[in-house]
């Protein structure tokens, strides 16, 4: 199975974090799962405009640590919730919740 | 260099955080706009990093709170945005952004930035602090300036600019004025006038200004004629300015006694005689070079002479008027300038109406040149009255008992003017100062009665009829340059009486001498011609001897004499 991370992303943020790589993730990955908590709570017909930002800040932030494959999908909600046409199809937090599993149990076996 | 970040995201926070440490940078973080903008005003940042969108305050927001209430110098905004829509990117510049970066963020770009960044406010600082020497430099050189002008203002002053006879219109284009403008009364009653415009203006102008000034009324109080006085500004200015800067130059005098306009310009624009009775304008051309040009060898001045009286204005200007420019930069013209004076010949004050008439004209166009425009009227003295100055006055001093003697012959008499050098040496009697005026009419009045008539034999009837004064002063201007045979002689017997002192004067001529009987009655043309009634009102005794070549003046004072 191939990985679900951008190796040279992470490669340049272990040249300049260093010893503090650990710091980092770990700040990444209770931030993310706080944002991922908060997002499963909001509902589609009411909550676009804070589904936006909330998916974009996970987006920024995932990129930003390599998480690309599910910074992708969430690029994709947040164009969506941007322009208001958001669907229950495309809103499926279930997946989310697998891809970001799936790349904190790979960044965890290869970083710390 | 201290840099503030701003932005909600823990983990892009650390990595630029680390990426700014790792080369030299102090760090300050804030998670979100409100944070960001208390923090700017408690680290006073020197650059700035702000994500786009933040809780609270949004980046944009940040910025335009942050450049609007900060009064630091200019501090670079950088823009942390995963945006990529141009509309996106161009927001950051539009509200008030240097520049933005793309997320993730790129180690090598950001220090690229920051370096580049760190260049431009180096050169920020630069700026201002030479900004800062530059104003305080200059506010030094103003304040100079105001010392200097106060003495400027004490040498160039305005003398007796201010009499009722006269208008005036002055604007310095900067402290100091290119134009200089000065008045004084003559010894013997009338007035002397210059108009003088340096080349440029400010201080170099007022440099040249200070002799020339000096020199104007330290010789007409002296009794200097116009030439003399003009030979001698001449030859200082001709030594001190420098090459490429001269002075334009209109002096006149106003004889009251004589009603007599003598007028002599040199490189200025043309004067305007005006008569406000017949409504004629006459024009007085320039008749020589600039002052400061030509060398005292050949310098020469010849004055012009007019009739000047109650309906007479003279108008003098210099360039700055006639080469004002209206918007469509188009001069304002002698032509103009004329037709105006013509309109308004008969009016009170005809230098107001040219002012008014140039301010329509120019509309907002800038000023170029100083303006300065002169009018002089009659002047209100009586003429046979000439005051008894106060003075501070010493007993016993000087020349009070002596006897003075000279005697001009031929060529001498066309070259030389005695009155300035008995008047210095007659006043070092201090007694005589409060007399200056008296004894300078009644001393040159008898020695140009002995050139003019006696040696020159000129005929004073012509000058009764309207163009006379021209023409007379012509041919006295002929006689004296011809003359080399003749001669005046002068002695002035000073001695002290009981009350005070005599004065004798004693002037003899080579001339045939004159019909004293029919002259010296009263109501004659010649009587009033030769200035005898203001003669006998000064002096106590008048007798004409050897056919009346030789005159005999007693005139007398007393220690008790007070200023009227």
């Amino acid at each position: 199975m191939g990985s679900c991370l951008d190796l040279e992303i992470l490669d340049e943020l272990v040249d300049i974090m260093g010893d503090d790589m650990g710091m980092l993730l770990n700040s990444y990955f209770s931030d993310s799962q706080t944002k991922l908590a908060e997002l499963s709570q909001m509902v589609i017909q009411t909550d676009q405009e804070k589904i936006f930002r909330m998916v974009h800040a996970l987006k920024g932030s995932s990129r930003n640590v390599g998480v690309v494959v599910f910074s992708d999908v969430c690029e994709k909600i947040e164009q969506l919730a941007r322009a208001g046409n958001l669907t229950e199809n495309d809103f499926d937090i279930e997946n989310l919740n697998q891809l970001h599993i799936q790349a904190t149990d790979e960044l965890k076996q290869r970083y710390l | 260099m201290k840099i503030l970040i701003a932005d909600d995201n823990n983990t892009e926070r650390l990595v630029l955080s680390r990426v700014l440490e790792s080369i030299g940078h102090e760090v300050v973080q804030a998670e979100d706009g409100t944070t960001a903008i208390s923090q700017f005003e408690q680290h006073a940042p020197e650059l700035v990093f702000l994500d786009v969108l933040m809780p609270g305050y949004d980046g944009y927001e940040v910025a335009e709170i942050i450049i609007k209430e900060s009064s630091r110098p200019w501090f670079p905004i950088i823009f942390l945005t995963s945006l990529t829509q141009a509309s996106d990117l161009a927001k950051c510049i539009e509200a008030g952004g240097d520049d933005f970066v793309s997320k993730p963020i790129n180690k090598v770009i950001i220090r690229a930035k920051v370096e580049a960044f760190e260049r431009i406010i180096k050169l920020y600082r630069t700026v201002a602090t030479q900004r800062e020497k530059i104003q305080f430099h200059n506010e030094h050189l103003v304040q100079e300036q105001e010392a200097a002008k106060k003495i400027f203002n004490n040498i160039a002053h305005r003398g007796c600019l201010t009499s009722q006879n006269i208008n005036y219109h002055l604007s310095p284009m900067s402290i100091f004025n290119g134009d200089l403008m000065l008045a004084a009364e003559l010894p013997m009653g009338g007035m002397r006038l210059m108009l003088a415009d340096f080349t440029g203006h400010g201080l170099p102008a007022a440099i040249g200004a200070m002799p020339a000034s000096e020199i104007f009324y330290g010789m007409t109080t002296k009794g200097f004629s116009i030439p003399d006085m003009m030979v001698e500004m001449n030859t200082r200015l001709y030594n001190v300015l420098p090459r490429g800067i001269f002075c334009c130059v209109i002096v006149f005098d106003i004889d009251s006694l004589d009603n007599r306009l003598t007028i002599w310009n040199a490189g200025a624009p043309d004067s305007y005689l005006v008569d406000q009775e017949n409504k004629t304008v006459e024009l007085i051309h320039s008749a020589h070079l600039p002052l400061g040009i030509q060398s005292p060898q050949k310098f020469q001045v010849k004055c012009k002479g007019y009739t000047f009286s109650k309906n007479h204005k003279i108008i003098a200007v210099t360039d700055g008027i006639i080469e004002a420019d209206n918007s469509e930069a188009e001069m304002y013209g002698e032509a103009r300038m004329l037709e105006c004076i013509q309109k308004n010949a008969s009016k009170k004050n005809i230098c107001a109406a040219l002012i008014d008439e140039l301010e329509i004209y120019c509309g907002k166009a800038e000023q170029a040149d100083d303006v300065s425009l002169l009018e002089v009227a009659f002047p209100s003295h009586k003429t046979t009255d000439v005051p008894v100055i106060e003075e501070t006055v010493v007993k016993a001093s000087g020349t009070s008992d002596s006897v003075l003697n000279l005697k001009l012959r031929g060529k001498s008499l066309g070259s030389f003017d005695p009155i300035p050098l008995f008047l210095q040496t007659l006043l070092t009697c201090k007694e005589l100062l409060p007399h200056r005026a008296r004894i300078f009419t009644v001393l040159s009045e008898l020695y140009n009665n002995a050139l003019d008539h006696g040696v020159l034999g000129l005929d004073s009837t012509i000058k009764n009829d309207s163009h006379g004064f021209a023409k007379y002063y012509q041919q006295r201007f002929d006689g004296l340059r011809e003359i080399d045979v003749g001669f005046v002689g002068i002695t002035v017997d000073h001695r002290p009486t009981a009350e005070g002192g005599e004065l004798v004067f004693d002037i003899s001529d080579s001339g045939s001498g004159f019909d004293v009987e029919s002259i010296v009655k009263e109501g004659s043309k010649e009587y009033s011609g030769r200035g005898l009634p203001l003669l006998l009102s000064l002096c106590d005794s008048i007798d004409y001897l050897e056919n009346g070549s030789r005159v005999h003046a007693i005139y007398r004072w007393r220690h008790d004499d007070v200023p009227e």
